[in-house]
């Protein structure tokens, strides 16, 4: 496929995803025979008989996930087709009957919690996690529609399009200009870092509006921040290098690439959306000098690159050399990028429990053991896990808080 | 309209020049003081403030080298950016808690070569609780445009809860993510051969500390940043405020680095958690 073909096929798909649920299920057909390592058919077919028979029902809608993102979180090579899963699950989303938002982001949050923590118990890496964050922000944008507040609908909506655009267009880029996957990463001014701002915000515009939402978009919000620092250590990574080559256009070319595609991504795909924005947000919107965040605050990220290549350049003072601004842009890069993808010593060996978890496991098999001979067990040693209780404390204090508001 | 304006530019300027006169007073502080309350003697900051001297005019003569511009650009950026008197600069727009946060983080990040094992443990839980910041901020305080609108916001209607909120967020950043040591930057550094480098890396290096402070000391108590309606003694009382605070967050570092509290997973985690349910109690109280 021609790199043409692979930005013009999703579009189209999204097109036709958009306006018929059953070319959503044809599409999952397709797509779960094509697929390197689909979901095994004890899970799957039951999800998607339970998803075709019961239409409205969250359960259904959330046995759905695993079923979409199994392939790019379980195996190491990844999916082959990584960005479908996403599309596909915004597309059931989109089409879902009623359902319940606080219940859906609950069962999200819990897959993520869950893949996270299988992956720091076993010592493996994370499978590309953002895929999932255009599925938070899709229910997102469902609560806030369903709540009436059209503006954190339309914020929401904003984050969602430039996520899937970035994760659509992330496979051709490491293909053509392997340097241009860093736009995902949720560094300012890199439009991953607008994604995780309106995130955050579009959350938080819940949690201030809805009386319901103030805990759980915290924890949202939380989220959204979390799966962006996976992104940190998974983008670019590829499971047989683990090093982000440049790229054929050398350092200079790639770092003037990134510094094109930050300023003009966002502005081209919410100008392309803009109508779509419209239709969810009820006005014509075109957020580019000045992101809104639908409640009072602003992020003017386009000042800020400009304010901040003036100050680089005036430091760095490439008029003085021949072809300076090249050779400047070449040395910031060089050498840069394999650093920012080396080994961090997360997710790289199995957790060794601490002696403490250790000593209680044990412990309690112990106890469990004295227990059928009825004999007395001894307690262990849980001094030392007095911030976990008090931890724990907290929660509890906060589930009371939210529970009573 | 137009004296507005000048005035504003005017007040971003001599913030500039103020904090980073301040810098090398900071960066001697963090780094004798602990040995002064050791007992040991320790001299005056005359040898920081020229070695920044040197550095700045070598800085507006010679290019310096890419990145390290670039770190530099960031700290500076920064420093224009967040309020420091008064809540009127020029750049106070675009002074969001999150974005400079990660700015600086980033700069901290790319500032020679540091061992991402040690620095991914400090920079990542920064990073969430700074996402944290920023959603308190607009759970609490909706409507406020960055830490100006903050500090605006909080003049006309107090929320203590938020404040308190604020100030364990700070503490949580504070122990996860202290300023750099001697001892970090020696390690950066180690490839660079070159004296005048590393002279120059270890100034850009205290710009990025003393840039932090400033962030976390305004994130701690956005209530004593001025607003340009105050007059000539709003800003004076602001100017004393600016030093006091920044004082303050020098002196809670250096504690927390004499009782070896820094650097804690499960002391930021406890912060965080101080924080979220200090905020959510002031907004359920209200």
């Amino acid at each position: 496929m021609t790199g043409q073909g692979r930005i013009v096929l999703p579009a189209a798909l999204v097109a036709i995803l958009a306006t018929s649920a059953p070319a959503i299920a044809v599409a999952l057909g397709v797509w779960m025979t094509q697929e390197r390592r689909a979901c095994p058919l004890w899970w799957a077919l039951p999800a998607l008989l339970c998803s075709v028979l019961i239409p409205d029902s969250t359960v259904a809608l959330l046995a759905l996930f695993p079923v979409l993102y199994w392939p790019a979180l379980s195996s190491r090579d990844g999916a082959l087709f990584p960005a479908l899963s996403s599309l596909l699950a915004v597309a059931v989303l989109w089409h879902a009957g009623a359902i319940n938002p606080i219940f859906c982001m609950a069962g999200l949050g819990a897959m993520i919690l869950l893949v996270l923590g299988r992956c720091a118990l076993w010592g493996e890496k994370p499978g590309d996690l953002g895929l999932l964050r255009p599925a938070i922000l899709a229910t997102l944008m469902i609560a806030a529609q369903d709540e009436g507040l059209t503006t954190g609908a339309r914020i929401a909506l904003e984050a969602l399009l430039l996520d899937l655009t970035l994760l659509v267009l992330y496979v051709p880029a490491l293909r053509l200009l392997p340097a241009l996957a860093i736009l995902r990463l949720p560094f300012p001014p890199l439009p991953g870092f607008i994604v995780l701002w309106l995130g955050i915000h579009a959350a938080l515009g819940l949690a201030a509006g809805v009386q319901g939402w103030s805990v759980i978009g915290v924890f949202v919000a939380l989220l959204i921040g979390l799966i962006s620092l996976v992104d940190v250590l998974t983008v670019g990574r590829r499971p047989e290098a683990g090093v982000l080559p440049v790229g054929p256009a050398g350092p200079a070319g790639a770092v003037g690439a990134i510094a094109l595609a930050t300023i003009l991504l966002p502005l081209i795909v919410f100008g392309v959306f803009s109508p779509v924005l419209h239709h969810v947000g009820g006005e014509w919107v075109w957020p580019f000098w000045s992101l809104g965040g639908g409640d009072g605050a602003h992020l003017r990220l386009p000042a800020i690159v400009l304010l901040l290549g003036a100050i680089w350049l005036w430091l760095v003072k490439s008029w003085r050399v021949e072809r300076g601004l090249e050779k400047a842009f070449a040395d910031l890069f060089s050498g840069r990028i394999q650093t920012a993808q080396g080994e961090t010593g997360l997710f790289e060996e199995p957790a060794a429990l601490p002696w403490v978890l250790r000593r209680l496991i044990v412990g309690g098999r112990g106890r469990a053991r004295a227990m059928m001979s009825l004999k007395v067990g001894k307690m262990p040693d849980t001094r030392r896990m007095a911030v976990g209780l008090w931890l724990v404390l907290l929660a509890l204090v906060l589930a009371v808080l939210g529970l009573t508001s | 309209m137009m004296m507005a304006v000048l005035l504003a530019v005017a007040q971003t300027l001599f913030q500039c020049v103020l904090l980073l006169l301040l810098t090398p007073v900071v960066a001697w502080l963090l780094e004798d003081l602990p040995r002064w309350i050791n007992g040991e003697a320790v001299s005056g900051p005359v040898r920081h403030v020229r070695s920044a001297g040197l550095f700045w005019r070598a800085a507006f003569r010679q290019p310096l080298a890419p990145g390290m511009a670039l770190v530099l650009a960031v700290s500076l950026l920064s420093l224009a950016v967040l309020p420091a008197v008064t809540t009127g600069g020029a750049l106070i727009s675009l002074a969001n808690p999150l974005l400079v946060g990660i700015l600086l983080l980033v700069g901290r990040l790319m500032l020679g070569r540091p061992s991402l094992r040690d620095e991914g443990r400090r920079v990542l839980p920064a990073v969430l609780v700074l996402c944290l910041t920023e959603a308190l901020i607009a759970l609490a305080a909706p409507g406020a445009d960055g830490l100006g609108g903050l500090c605006a916001m909080l003049h006309i209607e107090p929320v203590p809860g938020l404040e308190g909120a604020l100030g364990a967020c700070v503490l949580a950043l504070a122990i996860s993510c202290p300023p750099l040591r001697e001892g970090d930057t020696l390690q950066r550094l180690e490839g660079m051969k070159d004296r005048a480098a590393r002279d120059m890396a270890r100034q850009v290096a205290q710009v990025l500390n003393f840039v932090w402070i400033f962030l976390l000391a305004d994130l701690a108590l956005p209530i004593s940043v001025g607003l340009p309606e105050a007059g000539l003694s709003g800003w004076f009382v602001g100017l004393a405020a600016l030093l006091a605070r920044i004082l303050l967050v020098v002196m809670v570092l250096v504690t927390l680095r004499l009782t070896a509290q820094e650097r804690s997973e499960r002391l930021t985690a406890l912060f965080a958690g101080v924080a979220l349910l200090l905020a959510l109690a002031g907004r359920f109280a209200t």
